[in-house]
């Protein structure tokens, strides 16, 4: 592994040699070493336990005011960058804009970086997996798998500031499994949990599964009225705004949000909190995070943005992340900085998620749904299926429901006064780089097709 | 790794960590097999020592910079100028060089290099205030040349899907008879049943076919197999453990009759490796994927699946959607579709979606027609995405759910 003394030297000399030998106008160098440990079990395959390194090199620059992008493997990258003209024959169509003053001040966040994440050796990390099999042998009923993964990330960006940006953090996600042992094995449960330091327990997460996999096994009467309220869970409801609602809050696609939703809809991005999965000193450009507020009562406030995509009157939000979508750690140096969240937190309402289904005399419950979904942002629509849901009646969960598909408008749902929960959960839709800190979400605004 | 039952995996960008992350994958085998017993072999196979080096026709590397950029906007302008609408038309094209280089203790040693090449056109049209998307893929094993610059009528059929689509139609919901077009059979066929035949997942309790082997499982006309050696962009001669690559019959005539194996798979269910253990990349464990996996092609020409149907809808290509392989449920979006009347095709129909249950779906096929068509397509498996070819014929159901 290299020191962190070499990435950051290594990202010095990779500028030095850019301003050197080919003048650029304006140049960024991006550093990325990752380090994961995966370790686990799965039923009846064999036990697998995995250890990750990646450690590379993105290039951005203007020459004659056209921008190019190249990355290179770390160990290669000053060799490689003799022959970047080569390498970089067609420019990426973009306005010139200034790399960001990369200021060191304020550069640090609390509770991103667990010591002892950073120095776990693969003993510790199987005694934490053992626990996984040890839980599965108290469960007589359930079939128990899954898989620990520990992240070591640490980042160094260099620009034609003069100044090096460095971060070092960690992660911990837990993703767990519950299948019925001996009928009904396509039936099965799962959760997933990111954090960034190794939670006290993982038997509270895995106690949670425990007893949504047992909710499971009571079926309900098949519902007949289709114009009844949904009651999505902050996992469900944040999987379908995150392909539904999320894309528009970037400047260059947020003019659609001048539509007004309902006062009751808040939401900011906030790459500061403390502890927080996306929390960051910086974006992957070097800008400090910062809190925006994008939706105020209903009222679009300000997008969030990069360098490349900064409006003339807005603040830098922070928010250029390098996100190679569809693998378990997506950042990586290897795609173009874009325009993400960090953490958005979506505004708490006034009544518990309790009480929200005690009002309800005849409605469903959406836990989670299914897969990659289809969703238009452009218009708002989106069609999804809903895989783990219940019915409510009379206030209660009575029993699961057979997997039907919601089809809908989020647009219409936010602007018709959607019911928020006081609690809230922290949540990382699966596809996203980002997470959602939402509350449970009620609305009669929606079609099931069932 | 391979030590007393236990699979371990380790990957490094820098040679120079090697030995001390390949000490530590063996220390943590040991550890491990300490406290439960390892369940792992591999089947026997025989040692592979190969170069594979396949070069493409013309390399975009090898063209001038200038005359490639002018034969980028000769393909745009052609296109343009058959537009009738207004519509955005953007042109991606991605030139890709893969090599893995395969040594094993076994004393196999692999090398192979293949080039891809998949352009992708996107146009977007307004319907109703709305903006509405197309795109289509075209390309595969070769550089500039599998690339359809010098077929310029190959991309007739996309300008002819934009030029509708502003005055498409929105569909009833229901089922009705349809014609799959290849993406889009091919979509329903890889994701729900393709990866339900993926060995891995049949262990591991995350397929609907787990069990099903040698009971039939779809009407006598449907036979699907996997074969790596179709010249897409799911080309390989070896897969990732140096297993020679080999086509599989997966369903014959209705029959489920094997499933898609690796070395430790194979082992496990006491069958033969079908050299589908593969990695995008040295970063990740290898899985047991699909390459390019279609229903074989019987002897119906188009007209004849659409003559079947007679009346109902043809499905367009594929956009996005979701499969549950451990229950065979699905529902996928068509980018488009078009009405069936009287065995000809009509109206346009703008994006909807489909559903169904996978056994039910292979069910009501009801003929298959007698062209594959290669197109380039990827898929994703536990977060890792690799390259495969979109290949199939167009297949005919009696029912199909469409909303």
């Amino acid at each position: 592994m290299y020191t962190d003394e070499e990435l950051k030297d290594t990202a010095v000399r990779v500028l030095q040699k850019l301003e050197k030998k080919y003048n650029f106008e304006c140049a960024e160098v991006y550093i990325q070493s990752l380090a994961h440990m995966m370790g686990g079990t799965e039923y009846r395959t064999p036990k697998v336990f995995q250890s990750t390194h990646r450690a590379g090199c993105a290039l951005r620059y203007f020459k004659n005011n056209e921008l190019f992008f190249a990355c290179f493997p770390l160990p290669t990258v000053l060799t490689e960058i003799d022959n970047l003209l080569d390498v970089t024959t067609y420019p990426i169509l973009s306005k010139k804009f200034d790399f960001p003053e990369i200021s060191l001040g304020s550069s640090r966040i609390e509770n991103i970086y667990d010591r002892r994440i950073a120095s776990m050796n693969e003993e510790e990390m199987f005694n934490l997996s053992y626990s996984l099999n040890q839980a599965d042998e108290s469960f007589k009923e359930i079939i128990l798998d899954g898989s620990l993964m520990l992240s070591l990330e640490r980042k160094a960006i260099a620009n034609s500031s003069q100044a090096v940006a460095f971060e070092k953090s960690t992660w911990f996600d837990i993703n767990v499994r519950a299948l019925y042992r001996g009928f009904n094995m396509i039936s099965s449960s799962e959760k997933h949990l990111t954090s960034r330091q190794i939670p006290a327990s993982i038997n509270s997460i895995i106690d949670d599964l425990i007893s949504e996999t047992i909710q499971k096994t009571v079926h309900a009467d098949k519902i007949e009225n289709i114009e009844i309220p949904l009651v999505f869970s902050p996992m469900a409801f944040s999987q379908i705004l995150s392909f539904s609602f999320v894309p528009l809050l970037s400047t260059n696609s947020s003019k659609k949000l001048s539509l007004e939703l309902s006062p009751n809809f808040n939401l900011k991005d906030d790459g500061t909190v403390p502890g927080l999965p996306n929390s960051t000193a910086f974006d992957d450009e070097g800008v400090n995070q910062a809190k925006t507020i994008v939706i105020k009562d209903g009222i679009f406030e300000q997008p969030l943005n990069s360098s490349q995509f900064l409006g003339s009157d807005e603040e830098r939000s922070g928010n250029s992340f390098r996100v190679k979508m569809f693998e378990y750690f997506p950042r990586n140096y290897q795609a173009y900085p874009s325009i993400f969240p960090s953490n958005l937190l979506i505004g708490e309402g006034k009544t518990s998620s309790n009480n929200i289904i005690e009002e309800i005399s005849e409605g469903i419950f959406v836990n989670s749904t299914q897969g990659y979904m289809t969703a238009d942002y452009h218009s708002g629509t989106f069609k999804v299926s809903a895989n783990d849901t219940y019915r409510i009646s009379k206030g209660e969960i009575v029993g699961s429901l057979d997997t039907f598909d919601i089809i809908g408008n989020m647009f219409e749902l936010l602007s018709k006064d959607p019911l928020f929960s006081k609690d809230r959960r922290v949540v990382r839709p699966s596809n996203t780089p980002y997470s959602i800190v939402s509350p449970f979400v009620a609305t009669d605004e929606l079609t099931i097709f069932l | 790794m391979l030590s007393e039952g236990i699979v371990t995996f380790t990957s490094t960008p820098d040679l120079k960590y090697a030995e001390e992350h390949i000490k530590k994958a063996v220390k943590t085998a040991n550890l491990v097999s300490k406290w439960k017993k390892g369940i792992s072999s591999l089947t026997e196979v025989p040692i592979s020592d190969s170069t594979v080096t396949r070069k493409a026709k013309i390399n975009w590397k090898d063209l001038d910079k200038s005359e490639f950029k002018e034969q980028i906007r000769t393909f745009q302008k052609h296109i343009e100028e058959k537009l009738k609408v207004k519509a955005l038309i953007e042109t991606d094209i991605v030139f890709l060089n893969w090599s893995e280089r395969f040594v094993s203790s076994e004393e196999s040693k692999v090398y192979q290099e293949y080039p891809y090449a998949i352009l992708t056109l996107t146009g977007r049209v307004k319907h109703n205030n709305t903006q509405v998307k197309y795109y289509k893929n075209y390309g595969g094993l070769g550089g500039v040349d599998v690339l359809p610059f010098d077929k310029l009528d190959e991309t007739d059929s996309f300008v002819e899907v934009i030029n509708n689509l502003p005055s498409a139609r929105s569909i009833y919901q229901g089922t009705s008879k349809a014609v799959l077009s290849e993406d889009m059979a091919w979509t329903c066929l890889h994701e729900v049943l393709g990866h339900s035949l993926e060995a891995d997942n049949v262990l591991s309790g995350r397929s609907f076919s787990a069990g099903m082997l040698g009971m039939k499982i779809a009407p006598s006309v449907v036979s699907v197999i996997d074969d790596p050696y179709i010249e897409t962009v799911g080309y390989y001669e070896y897969d990732s453990e140096g297993i020679k690559g080999r086509g599989t019959l997966l369903v014959d005539e209705g029959i489920l009759a094997d499933f898609l194996h690796s070395r430790a798979t194979a082992a496990a269910m006491d069958s033969e490796p079908s050299s589908n253990y593969r990695a995008f990349s040295f970063e990740f464990l290898p899985q047991v994927r699909m390459s390019n996996f279609f229903f074989e092609p019987k002897d119906h020409s188009e007209e004849e699946l659409f003559e079947n149907v007679r009346n109902g809808i043809y499905i367009g290509e594929g956009l996005a959607g979701s499969a549950e392989p451990q229950t065979g449920e699905y529902n996928f979006d068509a980018q488009y579709g078009r009405k069936i009347e009287n065995g000809e095709l009509t109206d346009y129909i703008l994006q909807f979606q489909i559903s169904g249950r996978m056994i039910e779906t292979l069910s009501k096929i009801e003929c298959i027609g007698d062209r594959l068509l290669a197109q380039p397509g990827s898929c994703v498996k536990n977060n890792q995405r690799i390259f495969v070819g979109s290949v199939c014929p167009k297949i005919a159901v009696s029912e199909m759910r469409v909303s």
